[in-house]
């Protein structure tokens, strides 16, 4: 074995290695949803954001502490309100007299941290929700003209509640498609009720304690990119986004009643770096369909927008993703 | 390295030749299913058709099953990318050896490439190829089989009885053409041979002929068969007719019969009553009169000729009055005959009587000439003797004469042996068209007979029809029973209906007389017609004059 297939490997290893680690600590505090901490941690291993919904006392904000807990990173937490300014997000110029001398200075706000916690997003105004659209896609924040640049890693864990809709912001197309994923929090088996109860019915809860850092984690984005996929493969993910387009000519039917936007290309870069991480995860060298169709859910389901009539009828973008994944099977 | 990539070089190698396997399999039983299909739909149409199943598909079948299958299985032939892509999915693979092959194409070996190689090579090291099933899929195979087997057992299917006998119709036709075009190119074969005479070749026109019989087809439409066989008896017969000289040998044979009479033509009359012109006019030709000096001798060598011909004429002349005497009185007979039919039979003989003129025809005219030539040669050698005996020698005028009516009698014998030389060609060809007539009125009726002998039907036991037919009409015999139905006036249906008129006064429209004269007038005008022949005209008046007659006598 070459010294650089030697690195590589020890790279792929090491990668492993702390995901599951990170996995673990996190499955310390949090019971159950396996599925959802793997993919919460494959989107910040991504460096993507991630918006979580699901009813409350699910443990959403518990997950995101738990995450920042275990990553030793800097975290924020914005209570989202009709009544949130951007500034109280982003920052603000106040007025400081030092030694007599007055002048403007940048107050940041809670958006500058590594780990920012946006609970109940779509409480907000559409305004307040978008002053998050540079702080996701740029990292940076721009205040009465000057751009000031967020800390690396830099990652948005938004909450949503999908039962209580009175008093609510829907999120707009363009901030849906800055997430990375959407992940749904399901509600605990019965096990695992039992198991949470166990856990923090007591005086004391466990501890999460710091197993990476922010530099590990750019380290652990850079070793997933490092997978190769075969072109055939991504050939399959652009498949699979492409017939989630209602003018697509291949698509199927249901696409094309009940669609009126598909997948937009940051969509295929989302599904193209997830499933890397998860082929190595799998412990492959190489990416394959599996890991595509594996997380085609998350990466599209907040991408493709239902028609009226898709409303109407309640079809579940989910499902439109399935029956694409089978037709290509 | 390398050897790891000769391991899955090799692993792919023999998972595609265990896939060319499995697929060759498959594509035979997926083409015998379909061939099977299809030839069941054909063989089941035959049967219900009423035909036995044509064997010849069952050889093509089977070879269409296994070409296609053939063609199927090449254009499927697994490569190595084709056995990746199986491999992968069947070993679960996770597309590590189609990514492996794609990135080794690129040429992309180090790093992470090559822990990927080296993955794969670790995960195809324990499989074994021979789980991939060679077996086609049994459902579809015992498909295929059944319906090959039912597909089969139609072929000994027979077929109907109609069928059958149509068949064997079919086949009897198709022989029997094709024998009868051999037996007339051999007929015309020895008629080429024969006819060496360029007069009879040109009377027969042996390559019309073979045109005719080369446009007989081989057939196996009887009716078809029998249409050619007529088109071709009645162009034959056509051409008999033409060759027809029936008033010709007639006339002969009268003559024959008055040179009975005289001991010195009873050879020619004989040899003409055998109806052998040649010989008659080789006979005639020895009758030619030899060169003599003498006026005594010439009569004497003239005396065979001029009495055959004198004989010949007579017959001629017997045979012209007959006719014209025999119309004559036909119609005489028939002018008195009070029915309508009397017009036509006057009609046909006036026509006789018009013909009665040439009766003898070329032939007769060439007899009486040289009946004529032959008395005029005698008369010119009775002045010659004449003047021999006053004057004792004749002159040069009488001489010449004499000779110029010789020679005229001579041209006049030559005539007439040439007419019947072309009697004699005439009759040869006539004999030998009406031999190959005869053929052809044989093959007709050989092919009929076969049609009569295929049908097997007949009326059944004790059924039969009579055919036979009253050729004489018995005379009606009164038996004193008659009696005379008479209807009761005003009773029952009638046919007629009264009309009664309307009221008022008014003219008939049923000029009935004006109608008489109109009638009259157009047969009139029709009668004084140029163009109507003499008979016609002359049956027309003598009608009319009939019915004036009856009418002045009632």
């Amino acid at each position: 074995m070459t010294e650089v297939a030697e690195e590589a490997r020890q790279n792929a290893e090491s990668f492993v290695t702390r995901f599951n680690t990170l996995r673990d600590e996190i499955g310390k505090f949090i019971v159950g949803q396996e599925e959802v901490i793997e993919d919460v941690l494959l989107a910040v291993l991504c460096n993507g954001h991630v918006l979580l919904e699901g009813v409350p006392g699910l443990g959403k904000t518990a997950l995101v502490h738990s995450l920042s807990k275990a990553l030793h990173l800097q975290f924020s937490r914005i209570q989202f309100t009709p009544d949130l300014l951007p500034a109280d997000i982003v920052g603000t110029q106040v007025l400081i007299d030092r030694e007599g001398h007055k002048s403007l200075e940048f107050q940041p706000g809670p958006v500058f941290c590594n780990i920012l916690l946006a609970d109940e997003i779509n409480r907000a105004t559409p305004k307040t929700q978008s002053a998050l659209l540079e702080t996701m896609q740029e990292h940076s924040v721009t205040v009465a003209g000057q751009t000031h640049q967020l800390d690396s890693p830099f990652f948005v864990l938004a909450t949503q509640n999908p039962i209580e809709q009175d008093g609510t912001y829907p999120l707009p197309e363009a901030q849906l498609d800055r997430f990375f994923f959407k992940l749904l929090v399901e509600m605990p088996s019965h096990d695992e009720f039992n198991e949470i109860l166990l856990r923090t019915g007591g005086n004391k809860s466990p501890e999460i304690s710091p197993v990476a850092n922010g530099e590990d984690v750019l380290e652990m984005g850079r070793t997933l990119r490092e997978t190769p996929i075969d072109f055939t493969v991504q050939d399959y993910l652009v498949r699979i986004v492409r017939l989630t387009h209602p003018e697509n000519e291949d698509s199927l039917d249901v696409v094309k009643r009940f669609v009126r936007h598909g997948a937009s290309p940051r969509a295929a870069q989302a599904m193209l770096a997830a499933s890397r991480a998860k082929a190595l995860l799998s412990g492959r060298y190489h990416v394959s369909r599996e890991d595509v169709a594996a997380v085609a859910l998350p990466a599209l389901r907040h991408r493709m927008i239902l028609s009226f009539e898709g409303e109407a009828d309640g079809v579940r973008t989910d499902d439109i993703i399935k029956m694409i994944i089978d037709s290509l099977a | 390295m390398g050897s790891n990539n000769d391991s899955i070089d090799h692993f792919l190698k023999r998972v595609g030749r265990r896939l060319n396997q499995s697929r060759l399999l498959s594509a035979l039983v997926s083409s015998l299913l379909v061939v099977s299909i299809v030839t069941l739909v054909v063989a089941s149409w035959y049967v219900f058709q009423g035909y036995a199943v044509n064997r010849w598909l069952y050889v093509i079948a089977p070879l269409t099953a296994i070409v296609s299958a053939a063609m199927q299985w090449v254009m499927n032939l697994a490569n190595q990318e084709s056995s990746a892509k199986f491999a992968d999915k069947f070993y679960d693979l996770k597309d590590g050896l189609i990514s492996y092959l794609h990135f080794s194409e690129q040429g992309k070996t180090d790093g992470v490439y090559e822990l990927q190689h080296q993955q794969t090579v670790k995960k195809i090291e324990p499989l074994e190829t021979n789980v991939i099933e060679r077996r086609p899929p049994s459902k579809k195979t015992l498909l295929a089989v059944s319906l090959a087997c039912i597909a089969f057992a139609l072929m000994f299917m027979k077929p109907s009885q109609a069928v059958q006998e149509r068949l064997e119709l079919e086949d009897f036709t198709l022989q029997q053409t094709e024998a009868i075009q051999e037996e007339f190119q051999e007929i015309l074969r020895e008629l080429n041979e024969q006819v060496i005479d360029p007069l009879e070749r040109e009377m027969i026109d042996p390559d019309k002929l073979r045109e005719m019989v080369d446009s007989l087809d081989v057939t196996k439409d009887q009716k078809q068969a029998l249409r050619q066989l007529g088109k071709l008896e009645k162009e034959l017969n056509k051409k008999l007719t033409s060759l027809e000289q029936k008033k010709d040998e007639h006339l002969l044979s009268k003559a024959a019969e008055e040179l009975k009479k005289a001991r010195e033509t009873k050879a020619l009359a004989k040899t003409i009553e055998n109806k052998d012109y040649k010989k008659a006019a080789e006979e005639l030709a020895d009758m030619k009169p030899k060169e003599a000096e003498k006026l005594s001798e010439q009569r004497k060598e003239m005396a065979k000729l001029a009495a055959a011909s004198k004989k010949m004429a007579a017959a001629v002349r017997n045979q012209r009055n007959k006719s014209s005497s025999g119309s004559s009185s036909q119609s005489a007979s028939k002018g008195d005959s009070k029915n309508a039919s009397s017009s036509s039979s006057s009609g046909k003989g006036g026509s006789a009587n018009g013909s009665g003129g040439k009766s003898g025809g070329k032939l007769g005219e060439a007899i009486e000439d040289l009946d004529q030539a032959m008395e005029e040669w005698s008369k010119s050698l009775s002045e010659a003797e004449l003047q021999e005996t006053t004057s004792g020698e004749c002159d040069s005028e009488c001489k010449s004469r004499c000779s110029a009516c010789k020679s005229n009698a001579l041209s006049q014998l030559s005539k007439l042996q040439k007419y019947l030389n072309k009697m004699a060609v005439k009759k040869e060809a006539s004999s030998k068209l009406c031999k190959l007539c005869k053929s052809c009125s044989q093959c007709q009726s050989g092919l009929c007979n076969s049609q009569c002998a295929s049908s097997k039907n007949g009326l059944g036991i004790g059924a039969s029809v009579n055919y036979a037919e009253r050729s004489e009409t018995d005379e009606l015999v009164d038996n004193g029973n008659t009696e005379t139905l008479k209807g009761i006036k005003g009773q029952g249906p009638s046919l007629s209906t009264v009309e009664t008129a309307d009221e008022g006064t008014g003219t008939s429209g049923r000029a009935t007389a004006a109608k008489a004269r109109t009638f009259k007038r157009q047969f009139e005008s029709y009668v004084e017609r140029e163009d109507v022949p003499e008979d016609v005209r002359l049956g027309v008046k003598r009608y009319f004059e009939s019915i004036h007659q009856i009418e002045e006598s009632r």
